[in-house]
């Protein structure tokens, strides 16, 4: 499975208006008729980051399904956006739920 | 200059056929008219009629004419026209060829590529039906396109303005939702889409294939001859004429009551009771019929609130709503949906046209014009497959009718999608891929697709793990696949074969059957090249332009060979009906006549009719007037 960010070619700490920005930009590049095989990879990938509920599962449960639980925990606590900011705020939520 | 792709609006009451020309989208028209009713009947000689001709002889001959084809589509049912049974393709065929002929005709080459549109709840049969009525028809169908995604295209802020060839962002229009409410002759849509720099995303369809128009017909019939009957004691639908009579005189009181308050409906010599003719003549008033028809519109007004649900839309986050289909013209509709949503409806582009025009335009996207407009279309269906369900309170016995979804409906196209399902049975061989459609969790609800069996499975115990993909591309056509994951074994079928409803022989007999109907028509008209194809031949082959127009510039090199159709009684209509039914009483009355009152009557009836047949409307009063005083003679004496 590609990764999103690289298919969109936008940073991964694109926030939502820039990756909405950039498909539509794509999109009209690679029509459905003309280019079915690259649409299809940019539908895909813009469903993963559209939003950061969409976002935040992909990190956890597709590009981050491998990594430990250590290392997730860590880049929520990153002050510094490595992949997601957002991810942060949806762990302390998480954690604080119980 | 760009491959020609015509998109086709093939309605349940009427078709058009509309191209974009210098990036602008224009209906076809045929003597200024845009609009073909899709009927099509076979005159007393059979011949056969296609459009408004058969329309109008509907009334005097519902036995030689089919209305309304495009609600059997997709059913394994033949229609009786003539002598003849004939499937829903080819009906819907014979229209598709008209409206062709009718573009070959206008712009002076062959047309070979169509878009030809669907509701959006057309489920896979019914497309599938649609496609095999082109080919009958002699196109090759390159794109099934939802009425609705076609309508909203029209609306594209975006499309028919300069675009920059490198596909950047025109001047940003802003960012939409439209809601398009497309209530046709039967078939209802809904559709939410949302357009953003000049790309159409569809973001949810909902609708209702057996609800339309013909059902407000219906409705407003079954009242008026309620009364009726209460009135005579005769039942107006038991006559078939009778019934044709009413029907189109109670469609005509629909429209009336989109403009007026009320309206009467009169129909004379309608019927008969002991000899002596019955006269049709009420009142209706639009809150009545209002009444009568709210039970359906509120149906579609379900729909509306499904669709936004499913787009995860409020009534306040649409930006416009835009209605389709010439049924949005009851008023109530209008109403009822601008209390719901808040906002007045748009009706800027026709609302019979829009749709032929949008799959101009989608035609003109995939022949590679820049028309400042890219789609992202949706399956309104889900796809999945049939597989046992083991739940708690069927210990014993397992379900076997769960539906598993695969791809959900609403997903944006092309699509593909996996699931993984396991085997139930130690040392299971085979299994069985059942593929339907639907959102029923009950696969019995839903509407089966295709199945095929994979097998030579290994030998081990239940929970061998098979991947079943799904594909579905744009234009709905499915592949399924089953994989076998510990040994990768693979089985799949493409759903559009497993689905044909022609065996290829059937198909060649199908078409072959049309193209001597085609020809029998062409033969017959005045200037027709005649069937000198024969049975097979493309009439409007331009090939066919044997001799060059006498003294013709270089611009009129029109085919010659396209036929044009009989224009029918148009304006003779009402005279025709009252005729036919002092043609009928005539014959009644003359068996009880002495012979040379029969003298008479046969000299009379016999100047009606040739009066009937050539058209001469004068004369048909007249002649219908004497008759009409001598059986009043008779009938008393």
């Amino acid at each position: 499975m590609p990764d999103p960010y690289t298919v969109l070619d936008v940073p991964p700490d694109a926030d939502d208006e820039t990756i909405r920005r950039r498909y539509l930009e794509l999109i009209r590049q690679y029509t459905p008729e003309h280019h079915p095989d690259r649409f299809a990879a940019v539908r895909a990938a813009y469903e993963k980051v559209k939003d950061l509920d969409s976002r935040v599962r992909h990190r956890l449960f597709e590009a981050g399904k491998d990594d430990p639980i250590e290392a997730i925990i860590e880049e929520a606590a990153c002050r510094t956006p490595r992949r997601r900011a957002g991810l942060r705020a949806i762990l302390a939520a998480v954690l604080a739920a119980p | 200059m760009a491959e020609l792709i015509v998109g086709i609006d093939l309605g349940t009451t009427n078709s058009e056929i509309a191209i974009v020309e210098n990036g602008q989208a224009r209906v076809l028209t045929e003597d200024g008219d845009p609009i073909l009713p899709s009927v099509v009947g076979l005159s007393e000689d059979g011949r056969l009629l296609v459009g408004r001709a058969a329309r109008n002889q509907w009334v005097l001959a519902p036995d030689r004419t089919v209305k309304s084809i495009k609600r059997k589509m997709g059913q394994d049912v033949k229609v009786q026209l003539g002598a003849d049974q004939f499937t829903p393709q080819e009906i819907s065929a014979m229209i598709l060829r008209t409206l062709k002929a009718r573009a070959e005709r206008e712009l002076g080459t062959p047309v070979v590529k169509a878009v030809i549109t669907v509701p959006a709840y057309f489920n896979d049969s019914q497309r599938q039906a649609t496609r095999e009525a082109g080919a009958l028809a002699g196109l090759e169908v390159v794109r099934i396109l939802n009425e609705p995604t076609a309508a909203a295209l029209t609306y594209n802020p975006a499309a028919g303005g300069e675009v920059p060839a490198d596909g950047a962002a025109p001047a940003a229009p802003p960012a939409e939702h439209i809601l398009v409410y497309d209530l046709g002759g039967g078939t209802f849509d809904v559709s939410i889409v949302h357009t953003e720099g000049g790309v159409v995303e569809v973001l949810a369809s909902h609708g209702d294939t057996q609800l339309g128009g013909d059902d407000f017909d219906e409705l407003l019939l079954d009242a008026v001859a309620d009364e009726f009957q209460e009135m005579y004691e005769v039942d107006l639908r038991e006559n078939r004429v009778a019934r044709a009579r009413l029907l189109r005189a109670v469609e005509e009181a629909k429209k009336r009551l989109s403009d007026h308050a009320f309206t009467r409906i009169e129909e004379e010599f309608i019927a008969e009771k002991d000899g002596v003719p019955l006269h049709l003549s009420t009142e209706v008033d639009r809150a009545d019929y209002e009444a009568l028809i709210r039970p359906l519109i509120d149906r579609t007004m379900e729909c509306v609130q499904h669709a936004l649900d499913d787009a995860k839309l409020t009534a306040a986050q649409i930006d416009q709503v835009v209605l389709v289909g010439g049924s949005t013209r009851t008023p109530l509709i209008g109403r009822l949906l601008e209390e719901r949503l808040g906002q007045p409806a748009h009706r800027e582009v026709n609302p019979d046209l829009c749709v032929a025009l949008g799959a101009a335009i989608q035609g003109a996207i995939i022949a590679g014009q820049n028309v400042g407009s890219v789609l992202v279309d949706i399956t309104p269906h889900s796809l999945g497959i049939k597989c046992l369900e083991y739940s708690d309170e069927l210990a014993f016995r397992p379900n076997e009718y769960k539906f598993a979804p695969i791809i959900r409906r609403n997903t944006p196209l092309p699509a593909s999608r996996s699931e993984v399902f396991c085997t139930v049975m130690d040392n299971q061989p085979t299994v069985e891929i059942d593929v339907y459609q639907g959102e029923g969790d009950d696969v019995r609800r839903n509407h089966r697709v295709g199945r095929f069996m994979i097998e030579g499975l290994a030998r081990v115990a239940a929970g061998n793990q098979l991947v079943v993909q799904l594909d579905l591309t744009l234009d709905g056509i499915l592949k399924v696949s089953a994989r076998e994951k510990s040994t990768g074994l693979v089985k799949q079928i493409t759903i559009e074969n497993a689905l044909a409803r022609y065996a290829v022989a059937e198909r060649a007999g199908a078409q072959a059957r049309l193209n001597r109907m085609w020809a029998d028509l062409e033969s017959l008209l005045p200037g027709g090249a005649g069937p000198d194809g024969g049975p097979g031949g493309d009439p409007a082959d331009p090939g066919a332009v044997g001799l060059p127009a006498q003294g013709g510039g270089l611009i009129s090199a029109v085919p010659p060979s396209v036929p044009t159709l009989d224009p029918g009684p148009r304006e003779g209509q009402r005279e025709s009906v009252q005729a036919r039914a002092l043609l009928e009483k005539a014959d009644r009355v003359r068996a009880k006549a002495t012979a040379e009152d029969q003298d008479e009557l046969d000299r009379l009836a016999g100047r009606v009719r040739d009066a009937l047949t050539d058209r001469r409307w004068g004369d048909l009063q007249a002649a219908c007037n004497e008759l009409s005083d001598v059986l009043f003679y008779l009938e008393d004496a």
